[in-house]
């Protein structure tokens, strides 16, 4: 187990719930060097390393997450638009909470989540019919295809559909099989 | 038939002549939510006015019904969108001279002639027939200059609320506003007496607002769709610039190799991404800029993608520029003087500020767009292979300018240099064709597991550089067209080690900077387990003989060892 990733600091966390789906472009001008973060190899602030929790499929290659206990992820239907995907762990009512994940952080400490489905990517290309009966040998309901090798598959919202995950991976009846991950991207 | 028109833009307008009722179009009328339809100016929202061509028949290719339609992109957002029947403007657009990235005269103290060389394509083509995919936050497809070049009916919305609309429109107006300026500089529409123009002027547009939700299923989905028709996808987005190694996905990369296999009947799909802002994404307590790299990002080092730098109106290396052996080339964007670029922007309106690489790569979709529509039959590897001859050497005094294969020189901060649209042009116009997926050769080297210690770095700042080396023969690539480097190393910081890669030629890559990472986690900037590089540097040289990888440790107090690598070759 390894212990790569303490929580991240009260202002990072501020940032991270400010933050929408995707984040911002330079901006116009010189460099300002005093905006620009200061880092340094190791933290200055106390660092609470915390274990690897969950593992994940990617392909053939097996990558680690850590649960983040401080942050919870938001995917009901009726979201508003300028409500954000992340909110600080406990914000949620009983009624919503099927629509609610954990969030795990990666090797880099980014976030995911996990909105529902799993996709499959088949051995080799199938057509509908017969990729429909392979899904439902495994145990899972196809949804759609994205083409002759990728499907998705449903699967709950939270860690259910990463347990699918790994349960159709370790199957073996697909080349690979992971989460309908979210995340966030950067806008350049 | 007389026109009057109402106008509270900032962009004066004269109204052609030959305005009538056969190239009518539609125009844009942005109102707030339960606004009732009115053809007055809302100062700060309203852009264009909307007129109904009283006496017209109903005998244009737009939308048959007089009524206008509203568009939204789902309950509760900020902004909403009605289209009306109104006439379709002839005459210059009044922000061309504005758009120094097309045409650098040297206005806002810029450098004449840094720029795509664009207007010398034109006269060859300015994109037609070519459909371009716009994967963003969201795109104003109903912008007055946008508009006239959209594929009816082809977009999709993956947004909560709006998921499978046609429609994928800004929702928030303080967030939404990126892709509707990646979309302009792409194709806005020339010659309509209003605004700007993009590259590809006549290409058509296809937006995807897969960003909105940023769930994979949605990014898959969006750069799969509709692969025999969209021959484009930008992609103004990526990982974070944040030192890190991100890799993608499996889902990801699967998206991507089936466009390249299959995509635009065989010939395959172009994927345009925007190569990184990451130059000094921090500084150390000392000072020191920590630069990110093109080649920590998996969505960008390849051999799939056009992977999109930038340099500024003097045609310089900008503060963020991000370096990278995977980069193809760069184009115009913002740098040190606080000159942006001009191009489309949310509620029908223009901006002059738009910044960063998501800039430069919508200009590059566009050159390629005017290639494929002089050359409909060129591959995704064609595309590659003319953008990086046909570009045009910028900041020749740099002393990163390296000498490559068949007469061309690369640097790790410019790729092949600026695209060049003419020259692009008329190169993809005789182009022999060297084939698409299939016709792609490879050839894997066999896996080296040196083990090698990495010595830290001496208390006097000495660094010692490892090597190791292997040799392929028999490979018939006699042609290298991207490199693939496989590269293990266990060590307690791995932003601490300088990677490079040197051919049988000489020619060397520079895979890996030494950097401090962001972030207050304590990690090491990710593992390098089995980590992929890629590399345009080797474009045209032969793959046998003896390659070596270098690494070197370049940070005290972190000690490690260098474990093994491979290569995959692609070429022909």
């Amino acid at each position: 187990m390894t212990a790569w990733l303490g929580y991240l600091p009260l202002c990072a966390l501020a940032a991270l719930l400010d933050m929408p789906a995707s984040m911002a472009q330079p901006a116009l001008g010189p460099r300002d060097t005093s905006r620009i973060e200061t880092v340094s190899k190791r933290p200055s602030v106390a660092v609470k390393s915390v274990q690897t929790t969950h593992a994940w499929h990617d392909g053939t290659a097996i990558r680690m997450l850590i649960l983040d206990t401080t942050l919870e992820a938001h995917f009901a239907a009726g979201l508003l638009p300028q409500e954000r995907v992340l909110r600080p762990a406990g914000s949620t009512d009983r009624t919503q909470a099927a629509q609610v994940s954990p969030v795990l952080r990666d090797e880099s400490g980014q976030p995911r989540s996990l909105p529902g489905g799993v996709i499959v990517v088949l051995k080799a290309p199938m057509d509908e019919t017969g990729a429909r009966a392979l899904i439902s040998q495994a145990g899972a309901i196809a949804l759609h295809a994205l083409s002759d090798r990728l499907w998705l598959v449903q699967g709950p919202v939270g860690l259910g559909s990463l347990r699918l995950a790994n349960q159709l991976q370790a199957a073996g009846l697909f080349e690979s099989a992971q989460p309908n991950w979210w995340m966030p991207r950067s806008l350049k | 038939m007389r026109w009057t028109l109402a106008w509270a833009h900032r962009i004066p307008v004269k109204l052609s002549p030959v305005m009538n009722c056969r190239n009518r179009g539609v125009f844009l009328l942005l109102m707030r939510p339960g606004a009732a339809l009115r053809a007055i100016m809302l100062p700060g929202l309203l852009a264009l006015v909307a007129i109904t061509l009283a006496g017209c028949s109903n005998d244009s290719n737009t939308s048959s019904s007089a009524q206008p339609t509203t568009i939204s992109a789902g309950p509760n957002c900020d902004l909403s969108y009605t289209l009306t029947q109104s006439p379709v403007l002839i005459g210059s657009d009044p922000l061309l001279g504005d758009q120094w990235h097309l045409t650098n005269t040297g206005q806002n103290g810029g450098t004449p002639g840094e720029d795509l060389r664009a207007a010398g394509a034109w006269s060859a083509t300015r994109g037609s027939g070519v459909r371009v995919a716009i994967i963003d936050d969201a795109i104003e497809l109903t912008h007055p200059d946008l508009y006239p070049n959209l594929a009816q009916g082809a977009s999709r919305s993956y947004r909560n609320g709006n998921r499978g609309s046609v429609w994928p429109v800004p929702c928030i107006q303080a967030e939404d506003d990126h892709g509707t300026a990646v979309a302009g500089l792409v194709l806005a529409r020339d010659d309509n007496a209003i605004g700007v123009v993009g590259v590809a002027s006549r290409a058509s547009l296809v937006g995807y607002d897969a960003l909105s939700t940023s769930y994979d299923i949605d990014i898959a989905d969006a750069l799969t769709r509709d692969s025999q028709l969209n021959a484009i996808y930008q992609n103004s987005w990526g990982s974070p610039d944040d030192g890190h190694l991100h890799p993608a996905d499996a889902v990801f990369n699967a998206a991507i190799q089936s466009g390249l296999l299959a995509g635009r009947q065989g010939k395959g799909s172009i994927y345009v991404f925007a190569g990184g802002n990451g130059r000094c994404f921090a500084v150390s307590k000392t000072g020191e800029c920590q630069d990110d790299n093109s080649n920590f990002d998996g969505y960008v080092n390849q051999r799939g993608i056009v992977t999109v730098c930038a340099v500024d109106n003097k045609g310089m290396s900008p503060w963020y520029g991000e370096p990278g052996a995977t980069l193809t080339v760069c184009a115009p964007s913002s740098g040190s003087s606080p000159v942006g670029v001009t191009t489309t922007a949310l509620t029908g309106t223009y901006g002059s500020s738009f910044s960063g690489t998501s800039a430069s790569t919508p200009m590059v979709s566009g050159v390629i767009a005017l290639m494929l529509s002089v050359n409909p039959s060129l591959t995704w590897r064609d595309v590659r292979i003319i953008l990086a001859r046909s570009a045009r050497r910028n900041d020749p005094t740099d002393t990163g300018w390296l000498r490559a294969a068949d007469g061309l020189q690369f640097n790790h901060k410019y790729g092949f240099g600026v695209a060049n649209a003419q020259a692009a042009v008329a190169l993809a116009s005789t182009w022999s064709s060297v084939g698409g997926s299939d016709a792609m050769k490879t050839c894997d080297s066999p896996l080296r597991t040196p083990n090698l210690p990495l010595p830290d770095v001496t208390p006097d700042g000495k660094s010692t550089p490892v090597t190791d080396s292997l040799s392929i023969s028999g490979c018939d690539i006699t042609s290298i067209e991207f490199v693939d480097i496989f590269f293990t190393a266990s060590h307690s910081y791995s932003g601490d080690l300088k990677v490079s890669l040197s051919s049988p030629a000489a020619a060397v890559s520079q895979l890996a900077n030494a950097r401090i990472c962001k972030g207050s986690t304590g990690d090491t900037c990710g593992v390098y387990s089995n980590w992929r590089f890629g590399s345009m540097r080797h474009l045209g040289e032969a793959a046998n003989g003896s390659w070596t990888m270098t690494v070197t440790d370049m940070g005290q107090g972190d000690t490690g060892r260098f474990d093994g690598w491979s290569l995959r070759l692609y070429g022909r």
